[in-house]
Parts: C-alpha cells; sequence; structure tokens
C-alpha cells in the first residue's frame, strides 16, 4: 500500500520524513511563546536554582563546586529535562490523530516515529545549547563538549519519555501530571544535594547525566561507565518509545 | 398565545417593539497580540459596521461565504464575544446553538439538560418535561444515559439544538444546526421551527447555504463585513448543495 | 435553596461527575503524591539537618522529617496548580456557553475554584497520610490549612497562566514555580534567604507548614499574608477568568 502511494505520488521516504519535520518546526516555532520559552527558560532556571542555592549552607557531602554552582548546574539540567520532557508529550499528543490519518496517506510508521523523534531531539540540542550558555555565563565548564553531551542526554531522555507518556497517556492533563512528577523528583533526588546511597537511584533517568554533567563542568572528566550507562538509558528508552509508537499507530490509536 | 407575550420581559428599553433582537453598527477585528511588525499572526477584519434586527415570530437566515463572519456574528448577538463597536439589544431568553456544541463531553445526556436546565432557572419537573419532549421529537430518547463523547456526530448535534431550545427561548440562534441530521430529523426540524415561529418565536440561522429559500421570511447575507438583504435577490452560490452539510452524492 | 444557590450546587456536581469520569487522571492525583512520598521516605538518607524554624529558631532534626514537611505543601502546590490550569484552559468552552443560559460567573467562579480546592485536599490528605508513617507533623491542623492554601493559592495561578500563556508554557510554568519557591526558596535549611523569597507565593505557607511540623503551637500572624495572596491571586484570576467567559 505504502509502495503503491510513493509510485502515485513520487515522494521519497526522505522527502516525507523532511516535510513532516519542517511542518512541526513551522508549527511550533509559529507559536512565539514557544520561542520565547526557550530563551527565558534556561535563564530563570539555572539563574533561579544558583540564587536559591547560594543562600543554603554548605552541605558536607557536597564536595565539588559551591553551592550557588551546584545550583546553576542543577538548574541546567532541570531546564533541558522539562523542556524537552513536556515537548516529546505534546508533540505525540497534538500528533496523534494527525499521524493516524498521515498513515494512511502514505508515511510509514516508523518515518511517522522518525519525524516526531526528530523533532523532539531538535528541540532537546537547541535548549541543551541554551543552558549551557546561560550557564557558562557564571560557571564556566571544564569540559564544554562533554558538558554539552552529558546535558544532551538528559534532554534526550526526558523527550523519549514524554513521548512515551503522551503515548500511552494522549491527555494533555494527566499527561502533563505524570511529567511533572517524573522530572521534579528525579531531578532533585539524581541532583546530589542529598546524601542518598538507595540502590534505586541508579533507575532514575537522570542519574548518569547528572554525574557526568556535574564531572565535565567541574573537573573535565567523563566516568566511561556513567557515559555507557547513560547512552544505553537512552536507547533502551528510544526502543520502548517506538515500540509503543508503532503499536498506537498501527491500532487506531489504542494500545491494547 | 405567543410566549413572548406571556413571559415578563428583562429586555432592553431601547428596542423597538417589533423587534426581539437588534445589532447596530456591529464591528470586529482579531489583532494578534503583538505589533504589526511581527511576523506572526494577521489582523482579520471580520465585521464592519454590521446591521441587523429579528422580529417576534420572523425566521432569518444568514448567509455568507466560509470565512465572511457568520459565527462571529452569531456570537456578538447572543452575548458570547464583546464587539469592538456598535451595540446589541436583545429582548427576553436567548436560545443559542453554537456550531460547536461546547457541551461537556463526560457528561451524559441527562445530567447536560439538568445541568443547562437549571442555568435557564427551570424546576426539576419542567427540565425533565423538555428533555422528554425533545428526545422524543428528535429521536434521542434511548441515548439519554450515554456520555455526550459516546454519541456520534448527529445525535451530538441533537443534543446541541435541543439545549438551545428547552427553556422556550424568545430569540433563537442557529448556527449551522442541521450539520449531521438524517432527513426524519432534518424535516422534524423545519416542523419544530415553525410551531415556534408560530408562538412567537424569533429565530436567526446561519448556514452556509440556504436551499429552501421557502422556508425562511427574510434572507441576509454577510459580505466585506455588512448584511445585504438577498430575500429577493439570490446569494451568489445558493446551490441545490443538500443544507445538511452532505453532499448531493451521499 | 435560592436560584444562583441551586446554580452553584449544579454546576460544582456536574463538575466533580466530570473529573470521577477521569479514572486516570483520579487515580494519577492520589497515586502520583502517595508515591513519590513514599520514594523519598524510602530514598532518603537517616541524617540529621540542621534547619530554622520560624517558631523556635535553630533545630537539628531528621532529613526524612523535613524533607517530608516540605513534600505535602509542595504537592499540593503542584497538583493545584495543574488542576488550576487545566479548570481555566477548558473553561473557554463550555463554561461561556453555561454562563450565556444563566449560570453567574460568581457562582461558575466558586464551582470551578472549589473543584481546585477538592483537587488540592486530595494531594494533600494522601501526601500527609504517607507520610505519617515516618513522621507525623507536631500540629496536624494548621499543617493541613497551610498547605491546602499554597495549593489553592498556586491553583489560582495556575488559572491565570491558563488564561495568559499557551497549554505547553502553562504546563512549564505550573512544573517550575512550586519546586523552585517551595524547595528552594523556602527550604528552611536556609537562615538568611533571599529577599525574594519573601515574595513567593510559598514563603508564609511554608514557614507555617514548618512550624507546625516541628513545634506544637503556630502564631496566626502568617494567616494575614497569606489570605492576602489568596485574596490577590484569587480576584486577578477571577477577573481573568470572567473575561473568558465574555470576549
Amino acid at each position: 500500500m505504502t509502495e503503491a502511494l510513493d509510485l502515485k505520488t513520487g515522494a521519497s521516504p526522505a522527502r516525507r520524513l523532511s516535510a513532516g519535520i519542517g511542518a512541526q518546526i513551522r508549527a511550533f516555532v509559529r507559536t512565539p511563546i514557544n520561542v520565547v520559552l526557550l530563551v527565558v527558560l534556561p535563564l530563570v532556571v539555572v539563574e533561579g536554582y544558583g540564587v536559591a542555592m547560594a543562600a543554603f549552607p554548605q552541605l558536607p557531602f557536597v564536595d565539588t563546586g559551591t553551592l550557588a554552582e551546584m545550583g546553576r548546574v542543577n538548574g541546567a539540567i532541570y531546564s533541558v529535562a522539562f523542556f524537552a520532557g513536556v515537548l516529546g508529550l505534546f508533540q505525540v499528543i497534538s500528533a496523534r490523530q494527525a499521524d493516524e490519518r498521515l498513515r494512511i496517506c502514505g508515511y510509514s510508521r516508523s518515518e511517522l516515529f522518525a519525524s516526531r523523534l526528530i523533532t523532539v531531539a531538535l528541540g532537546s540540542l537547541i535548549i541543551t545549547g541554551a543552558a549551557l550558555a546561560v550557564l557558562w555565563w557564571n560557571v564556566p565548564p571544564e569540559a564544554p563538549l562533554f558538558a554539552f553531551g552529558a546535558l544532551a542526554l538528559a534532554a534526550l531522555v526526558y523527550g523519549l519519555i514524554g513521548m512515551l507518556v503522551g503515548a500511552v497517556l494522549p491527555r494533555a492533563l494527566e499527561g502533563s501530571l505524570v511529567m511533572v512528577f517524573l522530572v521534579d523528583f528525579d531531578d532533585f533526588l539524581s541532583s546530589g544535594l542529598l546524601d542518598i546511597d538507595s540502590p534505586i537511584l541508579p533507575l532514575f533517568p537522570l542519574h548518569f547525566p547528572h554525574k557526568l554533567f556535574r564531572s565535565a563542568v567541574f573537573d573535565g572528566s567523563v566516568a566511561l561507565g556513567n557515559a555507557a550507562a547513560g547512552v544505553t538509558y537512552v536507547l533502551v528508552t528510544g526502543v520502548v518509545a517506538l515500540l509503543v509508537y508503532v503499536r498506537l499507530t498501527g491500532n487506531g490509536g489504542e494500545l491494547a | 398565545m405567543p410566549n413572548i407575550e406571556n413571559r415578563v420581559r428583562e429586555g432592553d428599553a431601547n428596542l423597538a417593539d417589533s423587534h426581539v433582537l437588534e445589532g447596530v453598527e456591529l464591528s470586529k477585528t482579531y489583532e494578534p497580540p503583538w505589533p504589526d511588525w511581527v511576523p506572526m499572526g494577521r489582523r482579520v477584519g471580520v465585521l464592519e459596521g454590521a446591521e441587523i434586527t429579528i422580529d417576534a415570530g420572523e425566521i432569518v437566515g444568514i448567509v455568507g461565504e466560509n470565512g465572511a463572519g457568520k459565527s462571529t456574528l452569531m456570537q456578538i448577538l447572543v452575548g458570547a464575544l464583546a464587539p469592538d463597536a456598535g451595540d446589541v439589544r436583545r429582548s427576553g431568553q436567548v436560545g443559542w446553538c453554537p456550531q460547536e456544541p461546547l457541551l461537556y463531553d463526560r457528561l451524559t445526556v441527562r445530567e447536560t439538560f439538568r445541568l443547562f436546565g437549571t442555568a435557564y432557572g427551570m424546576d426539576d419537573e419542567a427540565i425533565v418535561a423538555a428533555r422528554d419532549q425533545y428526545a422524543d421529537r428528535l429521536g434521542f430518547a434511548e441515548f439519554l444515559d450515554y456520555r455526550i463523547d459516546h454519541l456520534s456526530g448527529g445525535n451530538r448535534q441533537k443534543i446541541n439544538l435541543s439545549v438551545a431550545l428547552m427553556h422556550d427561548p424568545d430569540v433563537l440562534l442557529l448556527d449551522e444546526p442541521y450539520t449531521g441530521f438524517d432527513w426524519e430529523t432534518y424535516l422534524e426540524f423545519w416542523e419544530l421551527t415553525e410551531e415556534l415561529t408560530e408562538r412567537g418565536t424569533a429565530i436567526a440561522i446561519i448556514s452556509h447555504f440556504v436551499s429552501e429559500r421557502e422556508r425562511f421570511d427574510r434572507i441576509l447575507e454577510l459580505a466585506d463585513g455588512r448584511l445585504t438583504d438577498v430575500t429577493d435577490g439570490g446569494p451568489k452560490d445558493a446551490a441545490s448543495a443538500d443544507p445538511r452539510g452532505v453532499s448531493a452524492d451521499d | 435553596m435560592t436560584a444562583s444557590g441551586r446554580r452553584f450546587r449544579t454546576t460544582f456536581e456536574m463538575g466533580l461527575r466530570e473529573y470521577a469520569r477521569t479514572p486516570v487522571l483520579l487515580g494519577l492525583v492520589l497515586f502520583l503524591p502517595a508515591y513519590f512520598v513514599g520514594i523519598f521516605i524510602h530514598v532518603l538518607p537517616t541524617s540529621s539537618l540542621p534547619i530554622y524554624v520560624p517558631g523556635s529558631g535553630r533545630m537539628t532534626v531528621q532529613t526524612v522529617e523535613i524533607y517530608g514537611a516540605l513534600l505535602v505543601p509542595l504537592m499540593g502546590a503542584l497538583i493545584g496548580g495543574i488542576a488550576g490550569l487545566f479548570v481555566m484552559l477548558s473553561a473557554t468552552d463550555a463554561d461561556a456557553r453555561l454562563s450565556i443560559a444563566g449560570v453567574g460567573p460568581v457562582s461558575l467562579l466558586a464551582a470551578r475554584f472549589t473543584l481546585i480546592v477538592v483537587a488540592g485536599l486530595a494531594a494533600v490528605g494522601v501526601s500527609l497520610a504517607v507520610l505519617a508513617t515516618a513522621f507525623v507533623p507536631e500540629a496536624i491542623v494548621p499543617f493541613v490549612l497551610a498547605s491546602l492554601v499554597l495549593a489553592v493559592t498556586y491553583g489560582l495561578l495556575g488559572t491565570l497562566a491558563g488564561l495568559l500563556v499557551s497549554r505547553l508554557a502553562g504546563v512549564y510554568l505550573m512544573l517550575i514555580a512550586p519546586m523552585l519557591d517551595v524547595f528552594f526558596f523556602q527550604n528552611p535549611m536556609i537562615d538568611d534567604g533571599h529577599w525574594l523569597s519573601t515574595l513567593l507565593p510559598g514563603h508564609f505557607p511554608t514557614a507555617v507548614a514548618v512550624d507546625a511540623a516541628f513545634t506544637g503551637s503556630v502564631p496566626w500572624d502568617p494567616f494575614g499574608p497569606i489570605l492576602a495572596w489568596l485574596g490577590v491571586a484569587g480576584g486577578v484570576a477571577a477577573l481573568a477568568y470572567y473575561r473568558t467567559l465574555r470576549t
């Protein structure tokens, strides 16, 4: 069916993919509040965390940077995670029914997933750049490229989680509630601001990105084990999101 | 006996005796919330000094091309939207059947009648009587315990219309009221409007096509922000298309 | 019962019924706070931290106690904020029709705001119930009151966000604001907070909640500014809501 339509329309998968991504980027940019958020959110969150944490007494288990610096570092991770997460959620929710129609028009399920994913990934990379730039203002990272990579990992993992939540729970209110809780608590528990030693912590999506980002910013080092674990986490989340998404677009938008 | 004569009016003292609804010099422009140099969104002028009067017992058709501003006009007449300039004078109670049903998705049909009936100030007995009357006439009695979001488009439209009619209003403003109706319901709708106008109810119906001109007392065309009486002429596109929103092939 | 009282009752009842028919949402409002308070209790270290309690000065308390005491108002603020946001987002549609049908703006507002109170109450109640397995605040009534007031205040701010910004931006706001406010700016580990912290909606409710958690008696004076915040947020939100019904 898809191939027949290909012959009829003469559209290659690459052309359809770029058309899909282009449409979504235009829709995003044409909502001015989104563009404003992209600039303002990292600034407010990174500086807000920095200012708030500066007033804390020095914590004995925090041995890297001052608390104000730690606050800004956490703010950067938090801002990219929630921006990408909520973006992923709304991408899937708003596109759900249209995607089903696009599939009938000739897009394959994997093309649809890829176009959503690439849009979320692009958004993740842009917010990562913005957050790193804001952080650099007061806390120049020791290893900027590694810092960018770790931050992008945090954004990507939450972008995918957002897509997953949107696919399983395709209602804005319910999905938002889940994202709010996930991001807030994951960020807080993974932040290194509490002296937590629990075996369940590595299961939190931001656990490895937080560790990687802190070491890249403060020491300029990267622990390969943490990097591998972080990348694996993203890949596994990506596969799960793909499977769920494909199942949904092939089943009239229903999971079961 | 016409219901209008029986009811205590909460109407506008400036309203001429014969008119139950008057729109004077109505203007409306949709503007983006940012200055013109921002390349997002654009200014759209919809109404520019539109004038309308509707009398008791009259049925008026309002036609116009897509995007001409028919729904905006109706929202202004009903009070859901404020005009930039101009004045609306109403007399008695208004019933509004919007183009989009604007109902609560997760309430049942029965609960929807209770909610809107209470809003209109009806007592429980009157609500049940009105509900059962329209359920019987428009044919949705078996769906009373269905949620609104579980109804078909046509049945949802029946509820939308019945909610506008249930309090026996003096003025009825209906925006594409028969979209999705089957033929029997469509005929029943016109029978209902005839009964209502005989009792003195004023009715304005928005439709992109008016194919059965004889059913209307007057037809107004909205174009370039103004209304023109085309009762004796005929709107440019008064084709023989089916007014229920289905194509001739269906 | 007066006509407006009947309209309020029916509108509120139907609002509740609507929410009761979204089992996933109900489940989330109850499950999420319970789950995350449970996780916090489970993973927080058994160390102690020095904190500043408005009524008693410096104290040393268990980590789980202080974060537990902060979690309850935070849960209320998060759930209240999101509930308020979505009440406003859905208001522009059917509520406008209901308003034209005859439900006065005051009855409609009261019915919608009461829903936010119910959501806040559920979040605070569930969080407190789970927290009670590890820590019970000294003065429960002012603790719950302060947490609930914060939930409603954020609920009202959520309704404002729903009007002023898009759905996406509103979710962002309601995600960051309570967390930054309650967990960071109002954290009792801070002796001398940033001047900004006193201007935030979480300042007085969190101070009362911390006081109530660790001392038996709580002064009533902070309730003045708390109610002032609530009144201003309510007034502005009411005005904004009213405008959506008639524009």
